[in-house]
């Protein structure tokens, strides 16, 4: 009896204790993010002391898996932003830009906190840039609830789409993806396909298809939107298979594909390990199928890996062709010793230039880069399409429209990757017709 | 040949290295009973001591493969006098959780160094010897040939050193009874200094020649890591020579699974597999009741 | 403030009561410092780091329950997360109950499955058990990797939040709460006789089901517990962060957890969640350092291993008892730092 009641008192206690303290936030209000150096600041001691003497810095967030699994394609992003940058060196107007490199350590919740640090702590201006499609999907709500505009993010995930379109003002901080929804890239390789059929380039044996892919967001997002844009061409797909990633021991796979005789397989792999060895073993196997797989070019040293296995792959990759594009291509393998890869680097560089382009704008337009202007640049000239980039290495013009956001305007004239087809590493565009350098060719076994 | 025989040298294939791999494994826990959880670094170390020598001091491929295994093997002397050493002087007591922890952080500390020292790059060639030979309708290149080759006679040259010699017959003596042992007037921690070494030895060996296959990167060997344990715990827990039947019998499983179910799903067919038998068989499939058994 | 000042008053009278509940005074203390944490910061990011420590602390609180006393390592633990987590953000989305329903049913789903888990390990022990609960865990996220039309596979889940306000504050006190709740219920178990069981299990089976302990029973029983309080925790988490993807039933969450645990110290409960509370803002901290900052950690787990296996809880025992031998100006403060070593 005495024990249960002395239970019921610590209880009630504790209750009352969590019920005060309740009470005295409300009282105090949630308002006040001032305080807290104290034991913190400390830590972060590196980025500190330059923001006190100068006068007007901009500081950038840039999001990105700098450590973890995906730590290559964080670290060709990052020196693809700081070439970008060092080409102004660091100047915009007579702001010194300076930024905050936030690991998201390729964690959705890991990413979250690390944002809020960066805007609660290191009072970022603006935020910029993302890898991860969940990433950038917990760290929408932190740029919301602090109304931080965030520019330009890649992630092609629908789930970005589904929350923005959710609820527009409120997520109308996370400015735009970087990369468009699979399904309007996967259509030129349709197109590319059924136009070899027309023209009688290639009589496939059958119209069967199977889709492959990496099992993760990205690899099932490309598989469900090519799959169906295959099928709606008057394909049947036979068969979806999915990897874990960094498998790189494909003949299980490869070995059901032959047998179920598919004229046709299509996919796409996440880390180049993989593709590298999925490619090498369909020439071991044996596979008599065109093969398109998207994102075999993504690292530079991708032909070192899988060798001429690679010829005939189809793939939807930016080439370095401009001569700024070789330029670029040539200095970052100078400095950071090896080749950068297109939609990594490159396009980190690109997007990181558009972004110099809306700052530039911004200060024009509103007389200083605080949170505020951006987010009226945004409003008024990003999303509308009034501002956009076209001294791209890697795209013609990148763009938004009201009707695209959060995808970029994805054409011919604006956005797009050609389909390209790799004979000895080369890789030889074959479509749109106006870029094209030959014709699609078959290869023996696939005819 | 058809179909069948497509699926039986892919499973073949495939299972050779799991079965390298989980010799190791298995010895390693066998003898000093450790679960290790940094097999898979190993693994990874091979591949980056194999793909320096092979391409920056342009050795052969059978040197290459024996360097990245004389090195492993160092690393792991290393990590065995430095770490599990100590820790065995200092306590007996829940020694098996206590190094199962060592381990992961010697893991993470390879994973991130390994990082640290040659960044992200993939450092893969594109083969080793090129080539290919028919086996029924596939083409199967010499690499993986030899990659199965080296898997073979490591194992069989690993059994006879067991079996023949002086030195494999007091591992094995320590393995079946650790104090009988050093009655007898075996150094034990010699022993367990050269079994570990041994073990890394092993994993160093697949990562190597598996180069042309997966390239060397900070984290390959968490896949290579995986599978072996599924062997180790599909045959039993210390026992050597079944973990080159357990290999196979991965390799089939997976192979199958894959042919008959596929799109993912896979893996919950050959992970519910190794569970319905790990349910029916608690030692394993070959595993003996004894001293390492199940029942801890 | 005005809490700390009524504790004062009333501390006297409830040494004695609050010991019941595994807390010395100074735990009581600590507590009430950790419940006014987010005033004295005012700042979102600091209470949204409290928050994901308070989670951390109490996963590994869960975790070291299996661990600590039946001395099997969960190593499917977060899957059992994950496996809340999803649960309530299905359930939330599907049947369009309220957030707080879906944490309950992530926590009622865990425990079933956590308790055929149980039942899957009842022949098995030791690190055969373990890898028993990996292999469950890897079959349940390739599941939930491919059962796209309820969890959208890999594509992540998009799920509603728990409140309205984007305030962190509202989440911490959730959080405190449930963490609590689990702090007091395990402590409340492992000190009844059901603990005494657990750990006579733990330490030697045969012993213990000869002298009349039913390992079958209390084994089940410790799943089932730790796994419900994952799920709940999991579903805290859904609502929380507002995406999930199928990885967070991944080996390296538990891993995370795991080494928390340990190096706060097995078969403490309390251990786990004052590791979480240094190392979850250290790691923060130590963002700046790359990947030196995970060999720093790796060598941590090495170091506690090799020279404090009982980890921080050990370290705390040593300074206390040291604290009592040395000096008698210590005298009045001996009660607090008595009681079990716990807090």
């Amino acid at each position: 009896m005495r024990k249960l009641s002395k239970q019921k008192m610590a209880k009630s206690i504790l209750v009352l204790v969590l019920l005060l303290s309740m009470a005295g936030m409300m009282l105090s209000g949630c308002s006040g993010n001032d305080a807290a150096k104290s034991a913190t600041a400390a830590a972060e001691g590196d980025k500190a002391p330059e923001a006190a003497e100068t006068p007007k810095v901009c500081k950038v967030g840039v999001i990105g898996p700098y450590t973890g699994p995906a730590a290559r394609s964080g670290e060709e992003i990052k020196n693809g932003i700081l070439m970008a940058f060092e080409a102004i060196n660091y100047k915009v107007g007579d702001y010194n830009i300076e930024f905050v490199w936030i690991d998201s350590e390729s964690d959705a919740e890991k990413a979250a906190r690390a944002y809020e640090q960066a805007i609660v702590k290191d009072k970022i201006d603006v935020g910029f840039m993302d890898w991860h499609s969940w990433v950038s999907v917990s760290c929408m709500d932190i740029s919301a609830k602090y109304q931080i505009p965030h520019f330009f993010s890649f992630g092609a995930g629908d789930t970005i789409n589904e929350k923005i379109k959710g609820d527009y003002e409120k997520y109308k901080y996370w400015v735009g993806k970087a990369w468009p929804t699979s399904s309007l890239l996967t259509q030129a390789y349709v197109e590319t396909v059924t136009k070899a059929i027309d023209s009688k380039a290639w009589t496939p044996r059958n119209m069967k298809c199977a889709i492959y892919g990496v099992d993760n967001d990205w690899g099932r997002n490309f598989g469900a939107a090519i799959g169906k844009q295959f099928k709606d061409a008057g394909w049947t797909i036979a068969d979806e298979a999915w990897v874990g990633l960094g498998e790189t021991d494909f003949y299980p796979l490869l070995t059901k594909l032959k047998k179920e005789d598919v004229s046709l397989i299509a996919g796409t792999m996440s880390d180049p390990s993989s593709v590298a060895a999925f490619i090498k073993q369909t020439r071991e196997v044996g596979l008599k199928s065109l093969i398109i797989c998207d994102g075999l070019g993504w690292v530079g040293e991708w032909y070192g890996l899988c060798g001429t296995a690679s010829d005939y792959v189809l793939d939807q990759i930016p080439q370095w062709t401009t001569a700024e594009a070789k330029k670029f291509k040539d200095d970052y393998t100078k400095k950071y010793g090896y080749e950068p890869g297109p939609s990594t680097a490159g396009m980190g560089y690109d997007w990181a230039n558009f972004f110099i382009k809306v700052m530039n704008l911004t200060l024009e337009q509103y007389g200083d880069l605080s949170t505020e202007s951006f987010r009226k640049v945004a409003e008024e000239h990003v999303i509308p399409g009034k501002v956009s980039y076209t001294g791209g290495i890697i795209h013609q013009e990148y763009k938004y429209t009201p009707e695209s956001f959060p995808d970029p305007v994805v054409d011919q004239d604006h956005y797009i990757f050609p389909v390209i087809q790799y004979f000895e590493g080369q890789g030889k565009m074959v479509w749109p017709d106006a870029w094209k350098d030959q014709d699609i060719k078959i290869p023996d076994f696939a005819k | 040949m058809g179909e069948f025989g497509d699926i039986l040298v892919t499973a073949v294939l495939r299972g050779g290295i799991y079965a390298l791999m989980a010799l190791g494994l298995s010895l390693v826990f066998g003898v000093m009973n450790i679960a290790n959880f940094a097999h898979g670094e190993f693994y990874m170390l091979g591949a980056y001591f194999a793909y320096f020598s092979f391409t920056t001091f342009k050795l052969g491929v059978i040197p290459s493969v024996l360097i990245a295994a004389l090195l492993a093997f160092a690393v792991g002397v290393i990590v065995e006098r430095g770490l599990f050493y100590p820790l065995r002087k200092r306590s007996k007591k829940n020694w098996l959780m206590n190094t199962f922890l060592l381990t992961l952080g010697v893991s993470i500390i390879l994973q991130n160094g390994a990082k640290l020292m040659w960044g992200s790059r993939y450092r893969g060639v594109t083969s080793y010897f090129g080539g290919t030979i028919s086996v029924g309708t596939m083409q199967i290149p010499n690499d993986r040939i030899f990659a199965f080759a080296v898997a073979c006679i490591a194992i069989a040259i690993f059994v006879l050193f067991l079996n023949k010699t002086k030195l494999g017959r007091a591992i094995r003596s320590v393995s079946m009874d650790e104090t009988g042992a050093s009655l007898v007037g075996v150094n034990l921690n010699m022993i367990h200094t050269l079994t570990f070494g041994l073990s890394c030895m092993l994993a160093a060996l697949a990562g190597a020649c598996l180069l042309p296959l997966t390239p060397a990167f900070p984290v390959m060997g968490i896949n290579p890591l995986y599978k072996s344990w599924f062997v180790l715990i599909l045959v039993g827990m210390g026992n050597l020579g079944a973990s080159i039947v357990g290999g196979l019998i991965v390799g089939l499983l997976e192979t199958i699974s894959y042919f008959q179910f596929g799109a993912g799903w896979q893996d919950v067919i050959s992970l519910a597999v190794i569970i319905v038998i790990l349910l029916v068989k608690p030692n394993g499939i070959f595993g003996k009741k004894g001293v390492k058994s199940a029942a801890e | 403030m005005e809490e700390k000042v009524l504790s004062t008053e009333k501390k006297a009278g409830m040494l004695e009561l609050i010991g019941k509940f595994g807390l010395t005074p100074l735990g009581a203390a600590a507590l009430l410092t950790i419940s006014v944490l987010p005033f004295i910061f005012r700042d979102e990011f600091v209470t949204r780091l409290l928050v994901a420590t308070l989670m951390y602390g109490a996963l590994a609180m869960a975790f070291d329950f299996t661990s600590g006393y039946i001395n099997i390592c969960n190593f499917g633990f977060c899957a059992f997360w994950g496996l809340g987590a999803y649960t309530s953000a299905i359930v939330a989305i599907r049947l369009g109950v309220s957030p707080w329903v879906g944490m309950l049913c992530g926590g009622v789903m865990s425990a079933i499955v956590g308790f055929g888990l149980g039942l899957l390990t009842i022949r098995l022990g030791g690190i055969f058990a373990s890898c028993m609960t990996w292999f469950v865990a890897l079959a349940m996220m390739a599941v939930t990797y491919n059962w796209v039309s309820l969890t959208k596979g890999s594509a992540g889940l998009n799920v509603p939040a728990l409140f309205d306000t984007v305030q962190n504050a509202p989440y911490y006190y959730v959080m405190l709460a449930i963490m609590l709740l689990v702090y007091f219920v395990l402590m409340r178990i492992t000190k009844s006789n059901m603990g005494m069981a657990f750990r006579a299990i733990g330490q030697d089976i045969e012993a213990a089901s000869s002298s009349g302990v039913n390992p079958t029973k209390y084994k089940v029983v410790n799943f089932t517990i730790s796994c419900a309080i994952a799920g709940l925790i999991g579903g805290f988490y859904a609502h929380f962060i507002g995406i999930l993807t199928p990885q967070a039933l991944g080996t390296a969450k538990t891993v995370e957890i795991m080494a928390i645990s340990y190096i706060g110290g097995r078969g403490t409960i309390w251990g786990g969640l004052a590791c979480a509370m240094i190392m979850v803002p250290l790691m923060e901290y130590s963002k700046g350092l790359m990947e030196l900052r995970l060999v720093l950690y790796g060598a941590l787990m090495i170091a506690v291993m090799i020279f404090y296996p009982k980890g921080l809880v050990g370290l705390w025992e040593a300074v206390t008892a040291f604290l009592r031998r040395s000096n008698k100006i210590w005298k009045p403060f001996r009660k607090i730092f008595s009681k079990n070593g716990a807090i």
